[in-house]
Formats: C-alpha cells, structure tokens, sequence
C-alpha cells in the first residue's frame, strides 16, 4: 500500500504539482545562502574597520605613555644641563620631585660624562639611592654620551612588573653632552591597555617589540616567558612593515583576523587579533534561521504532499482504477466518491457513465440473441429451399448426362458409319 | 453528526493553539520580568573581619552610611550589598575565608564592585582572583605598599595581577607613608633608642620593616627587631630579654589580635618604661578595653585623621555618623564611607551594569571631593591622599595629637 501511495505521489501529475514547489524552495535557500554569504562579507569589512580603529588607539595609547615620560625626561635633562645644577643636593631634590609627579618613574640617575653616577633615586630605597656606581662600560650610558636617546628592550623587573630603561645626553648652554641621564620606567600601563581593550568579544590585542617579542598581552605569564613570536604572520607583517589585514593561525593556535599598527616613538607594534571563530559564531544565528527555514519548508512540502495526496491524487488514482477496471470489462465498477470539488463530479459522472454503458452492454447482448435467433430460423428456411433447389438440379443435370451421352453414341454411331463407308 | 464531530474536533485545535500561544506570551513576559530585575540591580560584596575587633564593624557602618545616603541607588541602578566575614573565632582574617569570598564575588554575575578586605595579607589573596575576573577592588584599609606599588618585595606587586590590568584601588594612604611618619615623629618627641615587634603578616612585617629603614636613616638607634608568635599570650620571655636595655621606644608593629594586647600588658607587668608605639592595626577600642590600664599613654599612628577632628565634609560625615549609630566612627569608617561613594560615583558613570566598564570608571576618578579633602587614584590604584596623623590613649581613649609627615 505504501509504495503504492509513494508511487502515487512520483506519479506524473504528482511530480508536476511538487516541482514547482522543490524549485521554489531551492532558490529560497540560495537566496537565503546567498544572505548568509553577504552578511559575512559585511562582517569581514567592519571587523576589518574595527580592528584598524583598536589598534590605533591601542598604540597611540601606548606611544602617549612612553612619549610623555620621554618628554618629561628630555625636559628634566635640558633644564639639568642649561642652569648647571650639576650640584648634588640640587639634583636630588629635582629627581625627588620628578618621581613624586610621576608614578612611572620607578628610579632616576645623572651621570657625568665618565660614568661616574653623581646623584640617583631610587623610589622607596633609601639604601639603592645612595650606592653610586660606575656606569660607563652600560649600553644605556655609551648610546646618550654618543648623543642619542636611548630606549632598552621591555624587561621584567624583581617586582613582577614590565620596566625599561631611558637614557638622555644631559646637554649645557653650548649643546656640549656633559652627563647623562638615566631613568628606570614601569610600563605597567601599557599591560594594563593591551589587557583591557577587546575586540568583539573575543578578540585581544598584544604588543611586540621591533624583534619580534611579546611585550604585553592579557596573560601575564605568557608576557614573562619571553616569547618569540616573528613567525606569526601579524607579527610578519609588523616587521615587514605590510599593512593588510589577514588570516592566519596566531601563536595560541588560533585561527584569527589579525592587523597591526606600530607604536612609533619606540617602534613597537601592537597586534590586533579576533578569533575567526567567532565571526561564525555571529552568524551561527543567521544558520540557525536557515537551518529553520529548511526545516520548516521540508515540513511544508510534506504537509503539501499530504494534502496533494489525500485530495488530488488518490481521487485521480481512483479514476485510473476505474477506467482500467472499465478497460478491463467490468462495467460493474463502482468508483469511490471522495469529495464535492471537479474530482468527485468527474467521479460520479464516471459511475453514471460506467452504469449507462452496462445498460447499453445487457441491451445489447438481448438484441444478439434474438438475432441469432432470427438468424437460426432463417437457416432452416434456407436450407429446405436449398435441398428443393438441389433436386431440381440433380434432375436437370441427370438430363443433360443424358443428353451428353446420346451426343456421344450419335458421335459413335457416326463413326462407326464412316468406317463402314471407308470399308 | 458528522458536523458536530468535525467542530468538536476544530475546537480542540484551537484550544490547543491558544494554549500554546499563552505559554509562549508567559515565557516572553516572564523573561522580559526577571531580566529587567536582574538588569537593574547591582551588587556590591564587602569582605571584612567582622568579628572580635571593632574595624570590620566600623567600616561596613561607614559603607552603609554612604548606601542609605544615595537611597540604594546609583544612577539607574538599585544597589544590593553582600557583607562577608573573612575573620575567624578570634578575629583575624582567614586565607580559605577570603578565598572563599573572592570566589564567591567572582563567580556572581551581579556582584561589580567588591569591597574589602581590611587586612593586607588577605587583599594579597583575593586581589589575583578579582583580577582574573576583571572585577575592580577597593580597599578601604589595606595599607601594604606592596600591593601596588614596587619597590617593597620581591614579586610584588606584579604577581597580585595576572592579567596585567590594575582593578585593586585603594582609598587610604600606604605605610609608605604611615611607617615613615611614625619613625619621624619618634624622633621628633626624642626618643633614641627603639625595639620593634613584628606580627609577622604582610601588613605588620611590613610596616615594621619600613619603619626600621627609616629610623635607621634619621638617626634612630635599633636596637632590635623580633617577629612574634602571634598566637602566643604571653610574651614574658621576650619582654625580659630586653627588660634590661635602655630603650626609650618598644613599636609594635601589627594588628590587635595578633599579640598586641600581651605584649602591651606585658610591658607595663614587667615594669619596662620605654613608652609603646603602634600603627592604625592597633587603633581600635578593642585593643583599649582589653589592654587596660596598659595602654594608657600608648601612641598610635593612623592613615588619615579621626573622624572627630575632620573639618567640612568630614565633620558632616561625623555628626552624622553619631545621629546614625550613637557612636564614635572607627579610624576606618570614614575610608569604608569613602571606599562605597567611589563605587556608587563609578557605576552611575559608567551607566552599563559591566566590570570592565565600572572598572574602568574607579580608574579614572580624579580630583574626588571626599571626607579628607580632595584626591585622585593614581595609575597603581592608591590615594594621592598623604594623610597620617598621631594619637594617644588618654583616659582609654584615642586623643588626637598631631597631623605627621613621611619627610
């Protein structure tokens, strides 16, 4: 039975009513793939777009931090050098000032242009402050004494906090370098930036230095095992200075949306990352709503198949039966009237034709019968005329034996009478 | 009767569908309800020592105060607070106590500001987990520079922040400032020759260890300096060994529970007469009222000033305080007042019920008009407050002596 009914729906009228509507529904999930499609598209821009702007603030957040420390100390060094306060009380007192304004200032030293430490300060120790060394053979002093500002690489202090070194030449009225300036500087801020921004919800920013590093990021611990991370493309694209936006797998093995932007006054870059995962996650709504869609238009086309069924296909089955029963020779097929609507008129019309034609049917075989009894009667009458007619004719024909054989002794005779004569 | 089937039929149908849309409008209204209940109220978790001694009780006071004074509201928002005891039987603060608070504040989605604790060997505790959560910390009594700032132990205060960012802020100057001033005003009463005792917790070995540094630098001699048995009644044994020393100056550096009370009733049964000094750990009435007669003259340096001596702001917030309770505040309920208005001026700015943003807030409030004058937090989350003052028990009481100076 059900094959048959699936029959029934694969059937052509069948197919012809459910085409249309599988058609209709393909284009809908094109067109709602399509969407989808679009959607991530638009996705993909703006996270592009957002991740520019985080990283622009992001690094000039940083880069305002270490600017203004740079500032301040360039400031310090100049004022140092132009009154010529290279008097020790007087710079202890300006260094303590410069600490007490300035939180990120962990410990200050001026140095003369031997090395020699001439004052220093060092926050809360008393005991560090007063040991004076000798500092000339340190990266930080030869670089300032050359003239330069020097910058040391990000470093992880006893204290569990980011610190760097800043040197300045301490220059007199004659721009002649006449010491140096050194200063220790806590960076903590610039951890405190890198972990507070997010991007999305799960994306994250993180600082490398110019070889590569990782500096800062919102795990800590991570920062303090000194990674590497120049094989990164992100980080690739920093040091190479290629600006594009990309994916690829990020050194937590993810794979992310990633840009940078570099934080000028030290090169440093900051490196915005986002979790491609969680762009699919947005649209996992949009999936949903189609998943739905098709569900709900499976749900519909077999609701329809139903319907297509019930009242359009099994009438029409029923008619099928019926004629082939008809076909077949029983005009006493009754069809199954299954609604008011065209198919059961056609039915009923149907049952009222199959009746009349058996009617004809029974009348006409009563007409045959009689017939071949009109027919049978006529036979015999023949027959016996036949039989009169075949004794006329035995006779005559007796007759005309008769006569052929007196022609033929007549012939005999005349013959005989020749060959008498020839004789 | 086929008609009649069919309509029964259709009815239940249609009851079946308007039940369904019924549950449907009751789910949606119902979620609407509880989301706007949830959405519209904050809550603030206190960790204090609540037993025992009377600093728990005095700050939690001073943060009520402040919430009956907004009407529990900040700016949209209702606010809910949670009081938690991190103390033990005897009144000192407890690590799993803390711990268990801090995890407690962290894993409640509500909770967005948590105040406390009062004692810095537990604000070491909780701080990592309020960090990792990203939920901002005010301590209206942590004085331990080492929390925030470097330059004071090893690993501090970095480990106290895993994830870099600094949500740990405080309203009440450091022993940075306190241990200092304590030694300096020493000096200044002439006193030359000075033992200390220590509790041996971050706090008391701590301010201990600042004051011997700067006592040693001003020209104080210290003669010693020995980490007690907190736990310990009696310190008979330790008094004797330098009963026979010269000492102008025994400082006690801790905390009430932690020995003080011995110590100090030792000293005057032993008949020592160097004068006894101790920090804020040890201003309360509790420390009077057990230690007797013994801590009559016993001079005490706090953070900030006594209520009572507060001028405008601050002695409204005095007079106050006496109609609210019928009590003196403690040293530190001005600091819990202070500790809750921040948070209460954080979330009305912020406007979002989020950490990140709340955090953010307390982090940028600059210039603040509190109880002791104005302030701001500084990029490490302490007070550019610089207040200490000194005091003296008089007819078992503190008296207010002077304001001191950490230079």
């Amino acid at each position: 039975m059900e094959t048959r009914n699936i029959r029934v729906i694969f059937s052509k009228i069948g197919l012809k009513l459910v085409i249309p509507y599988l058609i209709i529904s393909f284009l809908t999930l094109i067109l709602i793939t399509g969407l989808i499609y679009y959607n991530y598209k638009i996705q993909t821009n703006s996270i592009k777009e957002v991740q520019e702007e985080i990283s622009l603030k992001a690094s000039s957040e940083i880069n305002y931090y270490i600017k203004n420390i740079v500032d301040e100390l360039s400031l310090f060094s100049k004022e140092i050098g132009k009154t010529n306060r290279f008097e020790k009380n007087l710079n202890t007192k300006s260094l303590k000032n410069l600490i007490e304004h300035d939180p990120s200032i962990y410990s200050l030293s001026i140095t003369s242009i031997k090395g020699d430490e001439i004052s220093k300060l060092v926050r809360y120790d008393i005991k560090a402050s007063s040991e004076l060394k000798d500092i000339s053979s340190e990266e930080k002093f030869k670089k300032a004494i050359e003239g330069n500002h020097y910058l040391s690489s990000v470093y992880i202090s006893e204290y569990d906090l980011p610190f760097f070194s800043i040197s300045l030449p301490i220059e007199d009225e004659q721009n002649t370098i006449i010491g140096v300036l050194s200063a220790e500087v806590d960076l903590s801020p610039m951890w405190g930036t890198t972990s507070r921004i997010r991007v999305k919800k799960t994306g994250y920013v993180y600082v490398v230095d110019q070889y590569g590093k990782l500096i800062a990021y919102k795990d800590v611990n991570l920062v303090k095992k000194n990674l590497d991370l120049k094989q990164i493309q992100g980080v690739k694209n920093f040091l190479a200075d290629i600006h594009k936006s990309e994916t690829y797998t990020s050194f937590n093995d993810e794979k992310v949306i990633g840009t940078w932007e570099s934080i000028d006054v030290v090169n440093w870059g900051v490196i915005v990352e986002l979790p491609t995962k969680e762009i699919f996650q947005e649209l996992s709504m949009l999936f949903f709503i189609a998943g739905f869609s098709v569900v709900v238009s499976v749900l519909l086309v077999i609701i329809i198949l139903i319907i297509i069924f019930k009242k359009v296909l099994k009438p029409i089955s029923y008619l099928k039966e019926g004629v082939m029963e008809v076909k077949n020779g029983n005009l006493g097929y009754h069809m199954k009237i299954t609604g008011q609507d065209e198919l059961g008129e056609l039915a009923s019309a149907f049952n009222q034709m199959t009746g009349d034609l058996k009617a004809s049917h029974a009348q006409l075989i009563m007409h045959q019968k009689e017939l071949e009894k009109t027919v049978v009667k006529r036979t015999k009458e023949l027959q016996s005329k036949l039989e009169e007619l075949e004794k006329f004719s035995k006779l005559s024909i007796g007759r005309e034996l008769k006569m052929v054989e007196l022609k033929k002794r007549i012939a005999e005779l005349e013959k005989n009478k020749k060959n008498m004569r020839d004789i | 009767m086929k008609d009649k089937k069919r309509w029964k039929k259709m009815k239940t149908t249609i009851k079946l569908i308007m039940g369904f849309l019924m549950f449907v409008l009751f789910i949606g209204i119902s979620g609407c309800v509880l989301n706007e209940k949830q959405q519209g109220t904050i809550k603030i978790m206190t960790s204090l020592p609540m037993r025992r001694i009377d600093v728990g009780q005095d700050i939690y006071n001073g943060i009520r105060m402040a919430l009956e004074e907004a009407d529990y509201k900040a700016g949209k928002f209702k606010i809910e607070i949670i009081s938690e005891d991190d103390s033990n039987r005897d009144g000192a603060w407890s690590k799993d106590l803390e711990e268990r608070i801090a995890e407690k504040a962290v894993a409640d989605p509500d909770v967005m500001v948590y105040i406390g604790p009062f004692n810095s060997g537990a604000a070491k505790v909780s701080i990592p987990l309020t960090n990792q959560a990203g939920l901002v910390q005010i301590s209206p009594g942590n004085t331990w520079p080492g929390l925030t700032k470097a330059g004071f132990l090893p690993e501090e205060p970095g480990i106290f922040y895993p994830t870099g960012i600094r949500n740990y802020f405080r309203v009440c100057p450091t022993d940075a400032v306190q241990g200092p001033a304590g030694a300096i005003w020493a000096k200044g009463m002439g006193f030359n020759n000075v033992y200390i005792f220590d509790d041996g917790e971050a706090f008391g070995k701590g301010i201990g260890d600042i004051f011997e540094k700067r006592a040693k630098i001003i020209g104080l001699n210290v003669v010693g300096h020995k980490t007690i048995d907190k736990k310990s009644k009696d310190f008979t044994k330790e008094l004797t060994d330098i009963r026979d020393i010269q000492l102008d100056l025994i400082y006690f550096a801790g905390i009430t529970p932690n020995g003080a009370v011995p110590l100090v009733k030792g000293i005057k049964e032993l008949g020592i007469t160097a004068k006894f000094m101790g920090p804020d750990g040890i201003m309360e009435q509790a420390f009077i009222d057990l230690g007797g007669d013994a801590t009559e003259g016993a001079y005490v340096t706090v953070v900030g000033i006594p209520a009572k001596e507060l001028k405008g702001k601050g002695k409204e917030f005095y007079e106050n305080y006496l109609i609210r309770y019928n009590s003196e505040p403690g040293v530190y309920s001005a600091f819990g007042y202070e500790a809750a208005n921040v948070a209460l001026l954080a979330i009305k700015r912020a406007g979002v019920k989020d950490r990140a943003k709340i955090l953010e807030e307390v982090s940028k409030i600059k210039n603040y008009d509190g109880l002791f004058g104005t302030w701001s937090f500084d990029q490490n989350g302490d007070t550019s407050l610089t207040i200490v003052s000194g005091s003296r028990v008089k007819n078992r009481e503190f008296v207010f002596e002077k304001l001191l100076y950490a230079e």
